[in-house]
Parts: structure tokens; C-alpha cells; sequence
């Protein structure tokens, strides 16, 4: 059974504007897909559907069979969003603990779990620093442990690393993929980023523009673990260029055309 | 990130904000420039009315008012006592009211929809017209009717600033509370109450002169024969000018002592949560 099944889902925003147009997009548990496409195609839309945030115009969305909201009420779908949304009142482990403090769960085993994931993202001496005196990229950790604390089915990710620097988001991909190969979560993930979609996942879904709808959706077989020298492979270029060619709605090119000159 | 140079290195970490904020400057020029400006107002207040021969019944001398203050101190002394304790519990009573009120504003819109314009026009009538009202429902020489007048100017500037602190969530956070399945109750005591306490702060800073303020036309115009506001009233029946500033003067100085009390209940507590 797919952890994610999105069988013909249509949205459109009380304002008449259809964001989403019969989506078929089935992800495999323990897979992790990217979500790719031009600024306001809907991406961001499908996983407030996903989430059960947004409720669909028509057509479905089943979380390991069962409807969103089932998955949502028992808090198995986690959600990182662009921006951290961290609590700025509250330090980074009473931070993380916030979805078991909301499931009643609030106790030593929580604390202890919350600490346990922070030093798992890189923060083990950061729980006791305020959102204030982290930097984005902290930030942005933290609300990875906090979605990661919740023990969730799925894990949406809308943007997550979108404000971060360069050099900061590529310690995050690596960061991300060393936590989801010890998971092996399900991943529903937004980029705008071609390098990024193609360095993390096991398949790329590529939107046309709004209305959002699926234009392909491109097989990654890169041997995993993957490291990051594998940006610099021939392979990499190749499938950069097939999702840049999805985007633009070209047909796939074997290799980039070259402009030779006269 | 777009005006940080381009040095070829690694961005470093973007700086962590200091946990306590430190100005410039700092605590002497806090006190050292207001103290210049009031001296400078004293001055031209001594000056004008020395040399444009200002005759007393109209306004007093700063060295008549500063006798009078201390002649008439232990009188004024005790009306600030009665004055303070209206004051007090307009604050409380007006505080917790609007905060009961916003709280309910922001769960439910017919509820702010059907209150929020009745407390406009309540706002809207003026102080003069209620303390008829309020002498009638209280008992006459209880502080009550003082009492209603500071809770009247207080509650309606702390339920829109409560209001709006209460309301104004951030939409990331609330949806983040929605996906986890939050109750109202957890939305309200975890997310919207927190984020509150910096405009509960600038409410209480604000409401704490004006519930002083409140009390003194209180007893201006409700009066129970007792307090700052009838001393006034008496002092400036009788022309005797210097006590009606002194007795002004020992009302600022009162304001400005609570609002700093305020100020720095307000510090303490947000250095505790980092803010």
C-alpha cells in the first residue's frame, strides 16, 4: 500500500483559482519524492492537501489507506515548513518536545527524546539556546527534530531549506539525507532547486504552471548512500538536465546541445 | 544577505542576538536627559512667571508650589493613599475584564461582532455624563464611583490592545498547531497567550497612568469627598494655585514612579524568556 495516494485531486481557492489539477502521485513508504515546478504551480498546495490542512475540490488523498485526517489526528503527518516556526519564547528542546507536550505527553521520556534528536541534527549543545540566538540554518534544525519527535508517517517538507545560504543549505541536504537513511520516512519534498531534488530523491515530480498538474515524473537511480561528490558525475549533470528539460517542457535531451561557433 | 560583501569566504554564522539587551549610552543618559528636560521645563516655568509678573491666583511661582508641597505633604500624603488604592483596583478590575473580553473576542467572532461596538460607544460617552450613573449605583461616599470612573478609562485601550495581541498569531504557527491536532485551549494557552505578553506589557504600562488619571477625574466629578482630585477641586475654589500644582506635581511624580515599576516588571520577565 503507497504511504501517500493522491488519485485525481483537484483545489482551487475560494477566490475560483484552480491551484491543482488532477494529480495522480503515488509515493511508496519509505520513499523520497521532490515536488519541482514554477513559483505558485500548487506545490505548496498539495502538501496543505496532503496534510489535511486544505480539504480537496475533488478526487482523494489516502495516507497509508486511511484519510488525511485520520493520519493528521493522530499527529502521523509532520510538517517542516520554509520558514522554522519555532516558539520564540521557548528554548530548542522545549521546542522540539511541543508535538508530544500537545499529544498530553509531557515527561521525562519526551525530554530525554527531544535531546536525543537534537544531538542527532548536529545541535547536541544548542537545547538550551533561544530560536534568537541560533542562526537560520540552526533554526531550521531544530524544527527538523521537532518534526522528527512525532515518530510520523509521512514527512512534508515545503521549501525547507528555500532561505537558507548555499553553502548552509548543502550541510542541510547532507544532514536530511543521513537522517531519512536512518529513518527511511516517507518524504514529500518542495524545492525550487533542480540539484536539490535531484541530489536527495528517489523520484522527481515536476509541475507545470498554475494550474498545477503533473508534467512527468523522473526516476532518480543513483546509488544511495549518496555523497556529495556525486554532484560532480556525469549521471548527476544528465538528470539535472532531464528535470530542466521537464520544467521547460521540452522533451528529454540526451546531452545538452552544444553552441558551437561559426 | 543580499548587502553583506562578498569576502569569497564562508558566510560565518549570522550573529545570535545578545540575551539581554544593552543599549548605548545605557542606564546614566536614561536618567541624565529627562532630568536635563524637566530642569529646563522648571526653569522656564520659574522664569515666566517671575518675569511677565504672572499674579499668583492665575498660576503660581515653581518656589510657592515646591512651599506648598511641602507644607500641605502630609494632607496630600493620605489623599494619594485613597487615590492610589481606586487606582489600583480600576487597573485590576479594567485589566482583567479586558483581558477576560479579548479572550473571548478571539474565539469567537459573534461575540466581538455583538460587544466590541457596544464598548466603542461606552468609550464614546463622555466621563461627565457617567458619574451621575455611577453615584446612583454606588453607594455615595465609597470609593466605588471613583473607582468606575478609572476602571471606564482604563478597560477599553487594554481590551484593543489585548485584542489585537491575542489575535495577531503568526499563520505558520497556527497551521503548525492545526497539523498537530491542538485544541482551541492548547492554541490559546501555548501559542496565543505567550505571544501576547509583549502587548500585555505595553497594556499594562499604558493603563497603569491612566487608571491614576482615572481615579483623580473620578474624584473630580464623582467625588466622594475625598482623594487628590476633591483636594483639587477645594485648592482651586480657594485660588490657591500652589497647592493645585503641588498637588499635581505629587500626581506626576506617582505616575511616573508606577510606570516605571511597570517598566521594570516588564524587564524582568522578558529577560527571563530571552526577549
Amino acid at each position: 500500500m503507497a504511504a501517500i495516494a493522491c488519485r485525481d485531486l483537484c483545489f482551487s481557492y475560494p477566490n475560483g483559482v484552480r491551484a491543482l489539477q488532477a494529480i495522480d502521485l503515488a509515493v511508496a513508504s519509505g520513499e523520497f519524492v521532490s515536488l519541482i515546478g514554477p513559483s505558485g504551480c500548487g506545490k505548496s498546495t498539495l502538501l496543505r492537501v496532503v496534510a489535511d490542512l486544505l480539504q480537496p475540490e475533488s478526487g482523494g488523498v489516502a495516507i497509508a489507506g486511511k484519510p488525511p485526517r485520520a493520519a493528521r489526528t493522530a499527529r502521523r503527518i509532520a510538517m517542516v515548513f520554509q520558514e522554522p516556526a519555532l516558539l520564540g519564547w521557548r528554548r530548542a528542546a522545549p521546542n522540539v518536545e511541543l508535538p508530544l507536550e500537545l499529544a498530553g505527553k509531557r515527561n521525562a521520556a519526551a525530554r530525554s527524546k527531544a535531546r536525543e534528536l537534537l544531538a542527532r541534527v548536529g545541535l547536541g549543545d544548542m537545547a538550551d539556546r533561544l530560536p534568537a540566538q541560533m542562526s537560520g540554518g540552526q533554526r531550521q534544525r531544530v524544527a527538523i527534530a521537532r518534526a522528527l519527535i512525532q515518530e510520523p508517517e509521512v514527512l512534508l517538507m515545503d521549501e525547507p531549506f528555500g532561505a537558507l545560504d548555499q553553502i548552509t543549505r548543502d550541510e542541510m541536504n547532507e544532514a536530511l539525507l543521513r537522517i531519512w537513511e536512518d529513518t527511511k520516512i516517507t518524504v514529500l519534498f518542495v524545492t525550487h532547486s533542480i540539484a536539490e531534488a535531484v541530489y536527495l530523491s528517489d523520484r522527481v515530480a515536476v509541475f507545470t504552471p498554475r494550474p498545477g498538474a503533473l508534467r512527468s515524473v523522473i526516476e532518480i537511480p543513483l546509488p544511495r548512500p549518496r555523497l556529495h561528490a556525486i554532484r560532480r558525475d556525469p549521471s548527476f549533470f544528465h538528470l539535472e538536465n532531464r528535470v530542466l528539460a521537464a520544467l521547460e517542457g521540452r522533451a528529454s535531451e540526451p546531452n545538452p546541445p552544444v553552441v558551437a561557433n561559426a | 544577505m543580499a548587502d553583506t560583501p562578498n569576502t569569497g569566504l564562508p558566510a560565518p554564522a549570522p550573529a545570535a542576538r545578545p540575551p539581554s539587551g544593552k543599549r548605548s549610552g545605557g542606564v546614566v543618559l536614561d536618567i541624565l536627559l529627562p532630568t536635563l528636560a524637566l530642569l529646563a521645563i522648571f526653569a522656564f516655568w520659574q522664569a515666566y512667571v517671575v518675569f511677565e509678573h504672572v499674579p499668583m491666583f492665575l498660576f503660581p511661582r515653581l518656589d510657592d508650589t515646591l512651599h506648598s508641597l511641602a507644607d500641605n505633604f502630609g494632607d496630600i500624603w493620605s489623599s494619594l493613599l485613597t487615590t492610589l488604592q481606586e487606582a489600583a483596583l480600576g487597573f485590576l478590575i479594567g485589566n482583567l475584564a479586558a483581558i477576560l473580553g479579548a479572550s473571548i473576542f478571539v474565539h469567537s467572532r459573534f461575540a466581538e461582532r455583538t460587544f466590541f461596538p457596544v464598548a466603542v460607544i461606552v468609550q464614546t460617552i463622555p466621563i461627565i455624563v457617567w458619574s451621575p450613573m455611577l453615584v446612583i449605583v454606588f453607594p455615595t461616599d465609597s470609593l466605588y464611583p471613583q473607582v468606575g470612573v478609572s476602571f471606564l478609562i482604563t478597560f477599553f485601550p487594554a481590551l484593543v490592545n489585548m485584542t489585537r495581541g491575542l489575535r495577531e498569531v503568526d499563520p505558520l504557527h497556527l497551521e503548525l498547531f492545526r497539523l498537530l491536532n491542538a485544541t482551541r485551549w492548547q492554541i490559546y494557552r501555548k501559542l496565543r497567550w505567550p505571544g501576547a505578553i509583549p502587548a500585555l506589557f505595553a497594556t499594562l504600562r499604558i493603563t497603569s497612568t491612566l487608571s491614576l488619571i482615572g481615579a483623580i477625574v473620578g474624584e473630580y466629578v464623582a467625588g466622594g469627598g475625598q482623594g487628590l482630585g476633591y483636594d483639587l477641586i477645594t485648592a482651586k475654589q480657594s485660588l490657591d494655585t500652589p497647592k493645585v500644582m503641588a498637588i499635581t506635581l505629587a500626581t506626576s511624580v506617582t505616575g511616573v514612579i508606577i510606570f516605571l515599576l511597570v517598566a521594570a516588571l516588564e524587564r524582568v520577565v522578558l529577560r527571563r524568556r530571552g526577549l
